[in-house]
């Protein structure tokens, strides 16, 4: 266990947190309600759909430049289609993603293939947009951002030869 | 209610079907709604505050009363009393005639009416008062017919002659803006947009119906440099839309980016909205305790809204819901449907790791599926191609598993393989048998289909 997982389990026994938080096994304390979370490397989108299936009432709506996810295997990995609003938005990308913020139908967004990096500005209105809906937002990017408006970044591990990943914390903002 | 000044009575009429079904008509001055039987619904103030609602939207003035009869709410909305008892006689015309459908009874009771006055007689309770002998002696039937009316607070003909009011096949909300000004650009007209679109929501809420195709039109002040007087907006939604908060939003995008690009060359001096088609509305009355009904017209309003300015550029499902399709090809297993939202009962279910019907589960799927797979050339120990020219070095193969069918359409064949690489990403690459000799790759027949990531 690392310092920042060990302050992470500290928190959750004090409660000094009072952000609500989504559960998931391979992430002690699970990821942040109302706020980013970014998810980067090999094996992120798997992780991801792990913790999607280990949230079966989650409603999710996922958006990308061009899609590339494949719905079959996310079904295949356990979650429900029906859940998932998937959304090709080219262009559009930033204004889809607010619309969708700004209904108050999904609990999770997540932002994924992204062909160029999101600016600062930028993330700190899906922050805002995520707070006020208590949606988490959860950008699958191939680096992490160097932005302070994301709550927690993950860099995700996949070894030689592995099929599973592995989560590593890189940072988390209280 | 009863109308003080020229008001849309029929569109008005239409909507109150929301509350009940029984509606009347009393020429353009009044309409009557029968509540009796919807008590469990609402009570008497919420149905008032309800409609005072309603004639706001339309911009109507009127005077509303609740009565036991249909006679008496009229009079009490001509002349508010605290009491029947204190009614003017001239009320008698309202109690003989409310529909206002017999000329030679208004003339009669008219003529009684003016007796009444010279005998001495004020209200409807000095009315009431007289002895009923008298009356016949002196205003034959129809004198006793209204005293019996008064008397026994009854109307006993009131449902088999109830006019019933049956609103019109075509749903059409129009506006003058003849005397306005600033109608030329969007944002004052939108005020106005949201006014007429207000009531023709109204008016199919009242029917249990949703809009799903819409034209919206202005008509432009006639100016010399001015070539096309009229600007014609299209709504065909793919979800149904029940309320104006829904479709307003995806009316001002369209307009806003329309208008942008064309802006209007003179003021609207008229605009149109005009209902084409309309679905079975799923909730005619609103559930106080659920929210479902809200959220179902939210997923409506985005999906709409997303579809609308995605798929005007691109692929008409911008928004969309996976559905797996029976097929072998990995690329057709799954089609776009925009649906409705599921009910939280439907959610949970996943289509597992088989085919429908088959308990054989397959192995993993990778998350990434190129849309066009991507040609391979095998070096050695290492792939390359790719858009970016990439170079993977191989660590190990996975497979094959054969995947062939659809011989009676574009039949294919084709063997998939897990590639590990060194660089720790996994992709999902098949070939083409039947072109390769032994166990080697033919480099030309490898494709990159997709990736573990």
């Amino acid at each position: 266990m690392n310092i920042a997982e060990l302050r992470e389990l500290c928190k959750q026994t004090v409660g000094g947190e009072k952000r609500e938080r989504f559960d998931f096994s391979l992430q002690p304390g699970g990821f942040p309600r109302g706020a980013i979370t970014e998810l980067a490397g090999l094996g992120k989108t798997e992780i991801f759909v792990q913790f999607l299936s280990e949230n079966p009432k989650l409603r999710v709506a996922w958006i990308e430049d061009e899609l590339t996810i494949y719905p079959c295997a996310v079904a295949q990995r356990g979650v429900s289609l029906s859940r998932v609003l998937f959304i090709e938005a080219h262009e559009d990308i930033l204004w889809a993603t607010f619309q969708v913020l700004r209904s108050h139908l999904f609990d999770c967004v997540v932002l994924s293939s992204l062909k160029t990096k999101i600016e600062e500005n930028n993330l700190r209105r899906l922050q805002l947009e995520s707070e006020k809906g208590n949606a988490g937002v959860f950008l699958l990017t191939e680096e992490l951002h160097r932005a302070w408006p994301i709550a927690l970044q993950i860099n995700v591990h996949r070894g030689r030869g592995e099929s599973a990943a592995k989560l590593k914390l890189k940072r988390e903002r209280a | 209610m009863l109308f003080c000044n020229p008001s849309p009575i029929s569109e008005i009429a239409e909507a109150c079907y929301r509350w009940t079904p029984q509606v009347a008509l009393s020429g353009e001055e009044a309409i009557f709604l029968e509540i009796e039987k919807c008590h469990r619904l609402y009570d008497e103030r919420t149905l008032v505050l309800r409609l005072r609602g309603l004639l706001k939207r339309f911009g109507a003035q009127a005077r509303i009363a609740v009565a036991d009869d249909v006679f008496m709410s009229l009079a009490q909305a001509k002349y508010p009393r605290k009491e029947n008892a204190f009614l003017p006689l001239e009320a008698l015309l309202d109690v003989a005639n409310p529909f206002k459908k017999n000329d030679v009874t208004t003339k009669n009771v008219l003529a009684m009416i003016e007796e009444l006055k010279r005998l001495g007689l004020k209200t409807l309770g000095d009315f009431t008062e007289l002895p009923v002998k008298e009356l016949s002696s002196r205003f034959q039937y129809q004198g006793l017919e209204l005293h019996r009316r008064l008397i026994n607070g009854q109307f006993d003909e009131s449902l088999s002659l109830w006019p019933r009011f049956i609103p019109p096949d075509k749903i059409r909300e129009s506006v003058n803006l003849e005397y306005e000004e600033n109608c030329q650009t969007l944002e004052p007209l939108i005020f106005v947009i949201k006014k007429i679109v207000g009531r023709a929501m109204a008016r199919l809420a009242a029917r249990g119906e949703r809009l799903s195709r819409a034209t919206l039109s202005f008509k432009l002040e006639k100016f010399s440099t001015v070539k096309n007087f009229k600007r014609l907006w299209v709504f065909d939604l793919p979800l149904s839309q029940g309320t104006v908060t829904g479709l307003l939003p995806l009316i001002h995008e369209r307009l806003n980016f329309d208008l942008g690009r064309e802006p209007l060359p003179s003021s609207v001096i008229e605009m149109n909205f005009e209902v084409l088609e309309t679905v079975p509305g799923q909730y005619f009355q609103r559930h106080f305790f659920s929210k479902k009904e809200e959220e179902q017209e939210a997923w409506n309003s985005l999906i709409t809204r997303l579809c609308e300015k995605i798929g005007r550029s691109y692929t008409k499902e911008g928004a969309f819901v996976g559905e797996p399709v029976q097929s072998y090809k990995p690329e057709r297993a799954w089609k776009r449907t925009i649906t409705e939202q599921k009910t939280e009962e439907s959610v949970g279910c996943a289509v597992g790791g088989h085919l429908i019907g088959v308990d054989i589960p397959l192995p993993d799927r990778p998350l990434r599926l190129l849309q066009n797979p991507e040609p391979l050339r095998k070096v050695e120990n290492s792939l390359i191609g790719g858009r970016a020219m990439k170079k993977w070095e191989i660590l190990d193969w996975e497979g094959p598993e054969r995947l062939s069918g659809e011989w009676w359409g574009s039949e294919f064949r084709r063997e998939y393989f897990r590639v590990g690489t060194k660089s720790g990403e996994q992709l999902w690459i098949y070939r083409i048998p039947g072109k390769v000799s032994g166990d080697s790759i033919d480099p030309s027949e490898v494709y990159l289909h997709g990736y573990f990531d």
